[in-house]
């Protein structure tokens, strides 16, 4: 055994002793943790916010702070009354007994964009649910993430949780996080990041949630309220710079309203960039050779951005508006892009912009999140029906409507399923209800056609679906 | 039924399909193809592609594109002519155009994004 070895083995043995211990736990000492849990994470949301800012340099530290409450109060909130220990429900009719079991140890990863909002969530809902937690931070924001995993773990151990059930890694390796991921004693890895991290969770062997990317599509239909679909775009766009993976990343206008909503956008402060400026962003913005955002940009204002590109924009501007004639490589800006920059599509009809909100998800985000703006039930289906997206968010701001609990009913996550198109197993907003087995007893219940139906009739060939059918469901 | 052009100049062959492109109209429609090219090239009588050194250049440049304007079901059939069709052509030669949404999605669905333009 090398040493990364060793060191995942100390961790996970450590994690399922107190996985055995947690099991003894019932909801209401389960629930006594995560207050206490969630009242310290919540009490240090701008410490944390600002050691983020500061430890990652990407993003806003206020909105960091809002990320912070998100994932304490707003997760709370959700979670605090479900039933995840024990007897769940019963149904005396079906005979049918519902009982929630641990997972077992969590090997959560974190990413630079979201750190301490993350690993807040995480714990919340690992706690929930009984199952211990590995915290695995970014790299570049190891420092933040484990003082928000230590706040935690200190108070949860001031409710009565078991030792260890919130541990953290202060130090990876690629050998490291594979000795960790491939254990046996593994019960889950929760993978959030890019898409060469949930492929290595995926490939681990280990059961895994992951995220895939996005590259949200937002239509703006000519019934929109166009001054309030703007201002909802800028504020989803400009939240923490735009690192929310949710956050709009091209808006798409028919030629009739095309006008009216550039002089909003121009109105709210956004710069629409010229062909030439549009050339130096998209080379800045993203890596010609893998087709992916440049790091440097990522959770970026659009002052450095600006900088970076040698571009001068007026002060004050929200956003960088590229327009583009086309979606694919060959068009850098329509690919999914964590800054405050947006790609703006003109088409001269309902059928072809629709069609262009079709290329965009297509493009990198089939799965994730795609938004709408409109007051016509008709197109609002329309859209619903041809986007491949585990969320369709209407007359939202996407970044804070896909994480759910502030615009719609959606389960608070940090974590958005991408179903198959994102190579995951689900579309949900990843929650304590997906980190539970559900055990059924189940109560002898008779079907009662199938035993007073004649069985030596199954026998008889001759007999067809249709015959059998209409004698199987005779007097019933 | 369905309506083949071919513009000599742009050296494209356009093609356009009617409602309802099943199982029927399918093997219709790759004949009508195959005919016009085997008329204008003189190799293309097999479903795959055979010609001489003299035709490469004019091969070369060869456009096949597909108009869909009127087509609201495609069935498999229908998808594996387009498979075909753009196989043949040079890499970027063939198009398919006008689609409704759906049958845009089908496509996209099908896979084909990489292999063929679709607007």
């Amino acid at each position: 055994m090398n040493k990364d070895e060793m060191k995942a083995n100390d961790l996970l043995e450590r994690a399922s002793i107190a996985a055995g211990v947690f099991n003894l736990f019932d909801q209401e000492q389960v629930n006594r943790i995560i207050k206490n849990v969630y009242e310290a994470g919540f009490n240090n949301r701008v410490k944390l916010a600002k050691m983020a800012a500061e430890e990652t340099q990407l993003g806003v530290w206020q909105h960091k702070v809002m990320k912070n409450v998100l994932a304490t109060q707003m997760v709370y909130e959700n979670i605090k009354n479900e039933k995840t220990v024990g007897v769940i429900s019963y149904d005396k009719i079906t005979g049918i007994t519902e009982i929630a079991q641990p997972l077992g140890p969590i090997f959560a990863v974190i990413p630079v964009t979201n750190p301490t909002s993350t690993v807040l969530y995480k714990i919340l809902i690992c706690l929930k649910t009984r199952n211990p937690v590995i915290i695995s931070p970014h790299r570049r924001a190891r420092k933040c993430c484990i003082e928000a995993a230590n706040i935690c773990y200190e108070a949860a151990l001031k409710a009565g949780a078991p030792e260890d059930c919130i541990q953290w890694v202060s130090k990876t390796s690629r050998d490291f996080t594979h000795a960790c991921m491939t254990d046996p004693r593994l019960a889950l890895i929760l993978a959030t990041g890019g898409t060469g991290l949930v492929k290595a969770a995926y490939s681990s062997g280990t059961p895994a949630m992951g995220v895939g990317p996005g590259n949200v599509p937002v239509f703006f239909d000519e019934s929109a309220d166009i001054p309030f679909a703007v201002e909802n775009v800028i504020d989803s766009k400009t939240f923490d710079n735009g690192t929310v993976c949710a956050c709009e990343q091209a808006v798409v206008v028919e030629q009739k309203i095309a006008e009216q909503v550039i002089d909003e956008f121009k109105k709210q402060k956004c710069y629409f960039l010229n062909p030439e400026e549009i050339e130096k962003v998209g080379k800045i913005a993203i890596d010609i050779h893998s087709g992916l955002m440049s790091p440097m940009i990522v959770g970026q204002s659009v002052e450095v951005i600006a900088q970076l590109a040698n571009i001068k924009v007026p002060d004050g501007t929200k956003i960088l508006m590229a327009k583009l004639d086309g979606v694919g490589k060959n068009y850098p800006l329509s690919l999914e892009v964590l800054a405050p920059i947006l790609a703006f599509y003109i088409e001269d009809n309902y059928d072809n912009a629709i069609k262009t909100c079709i290329d965009l998800n297509y493009l990198g985000g089939v799965g994730h999140t795609a938004s709408i703006y409109a007051n016509n039930e008709k197109r609002i289906s329309e859209f619903a029906d041809l986007m491949n997206a585990g969320r369709v968010v209407v007359n939202t701001p996407s970044a804070q409507g896909a994480v759910g609990g502030l615009f719609n009913t959606l389960h608070t996550s940090f974590t958005l399923g991408c179903g198959a198109g994102g190579k995951n197993i689900t579309t949900e907003n990843i929650s304590a209800v997906n980190l539970i087995n559900i055990k059924r007893i189940c109560r002898r219940r008779k079907n009662e056609r199938w035993f007073d139906f004649d069985q030596i009739k199954y026998f008889n060939e001759d007999l067809s679906a249709e015959e059998i059918n209409k004698e199987y469901n005779k007097n019933y | 039924m369905f309506k083949l052009i071919y513009e000599l100049e742009k050296q494209t062959l356009f093609c356009k399909f009617p409602d309802r492109m099943d199982s029927e109209n399918s093997p219709l429609a790759a004949q009508k193809v195959n005919e016009k090219l085997d008329e204008l090239y003189g190799e293309y009588k097999d479903e795959l592609k055979k010609f001489t050194e003299n035709d490469i250049e004019k091969y070369e440049k060869l456009k096949i594109v597909f108009d869909l304007e009127n087509v609201e079901f495609v069935s498999s059939s229908f998808i594996r002519i387009c498979i075909i069709n753009a196989k043949r052509v040079k890499p970027g030669n063939f198009y398919i155009i006008n689609t409704q949404p759906l049958i845009k999605k089908t496509f996209k669905i099908a896979g084909l994004g990489n292999l063929m333009e679709i607007s």
